[in-house]
């Protein structure tokens, strides 16, 4: 009987084969989103990881000149307002004495690095090098120095995790203009652009404005920058009106994420990376 | 000893396509570079072999994506597949036919993993538009790279590219 199945399926191996192919991609297809998949996913992306690494060599090395020139400027200014900020920070602490106001929350975060994105442009997903191992749990918002950039979705692995950015359209984040009107709004992606939708018709907003989360989500807390608003498309006949958005992170050139783990009293950083991100 | 190879350069051209992807883009369109060799692989040997490459280039393009595992699996098998069945019927006589082969290939595995991903709702005309472009752009890439590898052959006289191929 085995044998005679065994028999039959060389005799047809090619329509076996592209049943079985097709039946196990429809299957992994209708089962949807899976976060954390199994030690098998994460070992064949910890080799690819090393592969894409090889790859991006000649593009990193061409960007290292016009980085360099960034980071020299970047180091000038923040010298300039590391001088500003230490006599605004003793001015603050004046006042709060002054007021007997609680220090200000601050973010608790973990330092990543990217390992992998996926071939979306800009990018929808990452993979970065800390997991549940790190205190990495489901859903804490991820970003950069630069802005906000998604959530960890699902259970993380040990050493791994997956984000999902904020260019992926399935992630809405709420968010909250910053100016006087504070007009409030659900950030989106529509696969090339970020929006803010849903905003009051009555809040003015003008371009340039930055535009932060607002906490209602429950999943990120308030104030986390997103980026500022490069148009605002009005409406007057619509209940809304929606914004597109220029993003602070530069979601197409990752390498180093800070996981927000929760918000802490006193700025921490884990991974011993300079300056906590507070905006 | 040329599966081995073979399954090398799907698995450098998927990584390739997931590093490089966002770096020589253009307007959004993306060449899909392991469909290159899923092409040639059909082609070359059989509707078996075009199945399997196909279903495993899918695999790795899969694994970076979150919501869509399966998709370029899914794509990737039946297109390696019919090419591998229609090669009896196809003459790989040049370069220009190759590049309309691998346009078409191309045409077919970017907007089915489209189709696939509007299942969920109307994404509109973009990304569709986007994949049209895709697969021009990894025609002119195959070509250009065929055009290469042909040339190095003549030079330091490896296998042909397209042995088994009528």
């Amino acid at each position: 009987m085995l044998q005679a199945f065994t028999h039959w399926v060389w005799a047809h191996i090619r329509g076996v084969t592209l049943t079985f192919t097709v039946v196990l991609s429809t299957a992994l297809l209708i089962r949807g989103p899976q976060a954390s998949i199994g030690p098998l996913r994460w070992g064949i992306v910890h080799v690819i990881a090393a592969g894409q690494r090889v790859f991006g060599l000649p593009i990193e090395l061409a960007h290292l000149r016009d980085e360099n020139r960034y980071l020299r400027s970047l180091v000038l200014s923040h010298i300039i307002h590391q001088a500003e900020n230490r006599e605004l920070r003793s001015e603050n602490e004046r006042l709060r004495q002054l007021l007997n106001f609680r220090e200000r929350s601050r973010f608790r975060l973990i330092a990543a690095r990217v390992l992998a994105h996926d071939s979306e442009v800009p990018p929808t997903t990452i993979t970065i090098d800390v997991g549940f191992v790190d205190g990495v749990g489901a859903n804490m918002p991820v970003m950069t120095p630069e802005g906000l950039l998604g959530r960890v979705e699902g259970r993380p692995a040990g050493h791994r995790s997956l984000v999902r950015l904020i260019s992926n359209p399935s992630l809405r984040v709420a968010a909250v203009v910053e100016n006087e009107d504070r007009g409030m709004g659900i950030l989106r992606c529509d696969g090339k652009r970020l929006r803010v939708e849903n905003v009051a018709q009555e809040a003015r907003v003008r371009e340039g404005d930055p535009v932060v989360t607002s906490g209602m989500g429950g999943i990120f807390p308030p104030g986390i920058y997103i980026g500022k608003v490069l148009k605002v498309r009005n409406d007057p006949h619509a209940l809304f009106k929606e914004m597109l958005i220029s993003p602070g992170a530069r979601l197409d050139r990752l390498e180093e994420v800070f996981v927000v783990r929760e918000i802490s009293p006193s700025a921490a950083i884990i991974g011993g990376v300079p300056d906590a991100v507070d905006r | 000893m040329r599966w081995i190879v073979e399954a090398l350069w799907l698995a450098a051209g998927a990584i390739a396509y997931a590093t490089l992807g966002q770096e020589i883009a253009l307007l959004g369109a993306v060449p899909i570079l392991p469909l290159i060799t899923i092409v040639r692989i059909a082609i070359t040997s059989d509707e078996l072999a075009g199945n399997l490459s196909g279903f495993g280039a899918g695999f790795l393009l899969d694994l970076f994506s979150l919501e869509w595992f399966g998709a370029s699996m899914l794509v990737g098998s039946a297109v390696g597949y019919t090419l591998g069945v229609a090669r009896k019927h196809l003459v790989i006589g040049n370069l220009a036919t190759r590049g309309i082969i691998l346009l078409v290939s191309a045409e077919v595995f970017a907007l089915g993993v489209v189709l696939i991903k509007s299942a969920r709702g109307a994404p509109g005309p973009e990304p569709f538009i986007t994949a049209l472009g895709s697969g021009i752009y990894t025609a002119l890439v195959g070509i250009a790279w065929w055009f290469c590898v042909d040339l190095a052959r003549g030079i330091f006289g490896w296998r042909g590219l397209w042995d088994g191929a009528r």
